[in-house]
């Protein structure tokens, strides 16, 4: 390697050993006439800039923009296939757990009732319509279903990409089947004595299905989706936030 | 309770979002590596679409922008070696320089001036290597394991591509 290349690379501050940069540093400091040449390679390489790049064209971001949105959809759709080729024997099997699940923890509570002092978090019940606001925890929800619950709520969550779908086969089929999962879990809790949560996998229905409208605008639907969105996450929030206050005496 | 490691994966409004900011960056970019508007066209959607499929890893240490701007990076060489296998030499050799119909000079000088009369003078391992070094500021090992090679070629590269740049842009200065 020639003294350009090394200046170069010292430039750059990159490719040259500890040693290499060490030695390159005393000569520069005893030789004026290499210090001289850095300089020189200073100033020609801090100046070489290329004109600016072009721009990106308003086409370009709207080609770019409209891939990104398909491929969105398509990941969505794919996903809602992958569920829709299962739904059968994977709803039932889902169906059997949730309800063997909430027989099972009903039966352990009845026995546990005297021995353990359950604690939670208290906050009032309020009536309203808005599904985050109906989790309180003044319900003794079983753990095991709060967090089979979460678990759910987050698949949602995920699954509400499929709603921008401009296919209404497609977003109702993602809908049903989000309503009748909600619905097990319903019925699970009412088994279980949490009516408050059972109303609110409830309360959920009514803004699924509004994304359903056939009148609905791209904007509308995107609307619908960050408000379900929102309320899942807040759902969640105090969900496991709920369970995380849970003092459990023995 | 939100570590990186827990972090929610952007959403799709973010994703656009980035497009506002990013897109003349990311372009500017694919184009500086690829040379062509068109294969740099091509970079930015498969890097958007990559990243889309990746959201999952992204840590949220860096932008969003930045984060797409280096996988923009990789998909410009991935883009050049798909698209002109042919001129993706071995690079301790002597390189032609890169070949362009009448028609691609034609349109290189009215839309892109000088940037794309400097660069055509380089060929694509010439032009990589100097873009991802000198513009892009990455490390040179870095550059060799993007590019699959070792750094003593990527140094050669990039001696020969500063050689003819800093001598075409001198004489662009001169045609002022």
């Amino acid at each position: 390697m020639n003294d350009e290349q090394l200046l170069t690379l010292y430039w750059y501050g990159d490719g040259l050993s500890d040693s290499e940069r060490r030695d390159l540093a005393n000569r520069l400091e005893r030789e004026p006439d290499l210090a001289a040449r850095f300089a020189a390679v200073k100033e020609d390489l801090g100046a070489l800039d290329l004109p600016a790049a072009p721009l990106a064209t308003a086409a370009m971001v709207a080609r770019w923009r409209l891939a990104l949105d398909q491929e969105i959809n398509a990941s969505a759709t794919r996903s809602t296939n992958r569920w829709r080729r299962f739904m059968p024997a994977g709803l039932s099997a889902a169906a059997a757990v949730v309800l063997a699940l909430g027989v099972f923890i009903g039966m352990q509570l009845e026995d546990r009732d005297d021995s353990l002092d359950t604690v939670h978090a208290t906050v009032s019940p309020e009536e309203t319509d808005d599904p985050a606001q109906l989790v309180t925890g003044s319900e003794a929800v079983p753990d095991t279903l709060e967090r089979s619950l979460a678990l759910h709520l987050q698949n949602t969550k995920v699954q509400l990409a499929g709603l921008a779908s401009d296919n209404i086969d497609d977003r109702t089929r993602l809908v049903a089947q989000i309503i009748y999962q909600n619905r097990l879990f319903a019925v699970a809790a009412r088994a279980n004595g949490a009516e408050e949560l059972a109303r609110l996998l409830r309360a959920f229905e009514p803004v699924l299905l509004a994304t359903l409208a056939e009148d609905a605008s791209t904007n509308d639907l995107a609307v619908r989706r960050d408000q379900l969105d929102f309320e899942l996450g807040v759902t969640l929030t105090k969900i496991t936030g709920r369970a995380s206050n849970t003092i459990t005496a023995l | 309770m939100t570590s990186a490691s827990h972090r929610s994966p952007p959403t799709q409004q973010q994703f656009h979002q980035a497009i506002s900011s990013g897109a003349d960056v990311w372009f500017g970019a694919c184009f500086r590596i690829t040379g062509d508007a068109s294969l740099a066209q091509d970079a930015v959607q498969d890097a958007l679409l990559n990243a889309w499929r990746k959201r999952r890893q992204f840590q949220g240490t860096a932008r969003l922008e930045t984060w797409i701007h280096r996988i923009a990076i990789n998909s410009a060489i991935a883009v050049v070696r798909k698209h002109r296998p042919e001129r993706w030499q071995p690079l301790d050799e002597e390189p032609e320089a890169a070949t362009r119909s009448p028609l691609e000079a034609v349109i290189d000088e009215q839309m892109y001036g000088d940037l794309g009369q400097a660069l055509s003078q380089l060929s694509d391992m010439e032009r990589v290597c100097f873009v991802m070094k000198h513009l892009e500021e990455f490390r040179l090992k870095d550059i060799a394991v993007a590019l699959d090679t070792s750094v003593g070629p990527v140094k050669q590269a990039l001696f020969r591509a500063l050689g003819k740049l800093r001598n075409r842009m001198t004489s662009l200065k001169g045609e002022v």
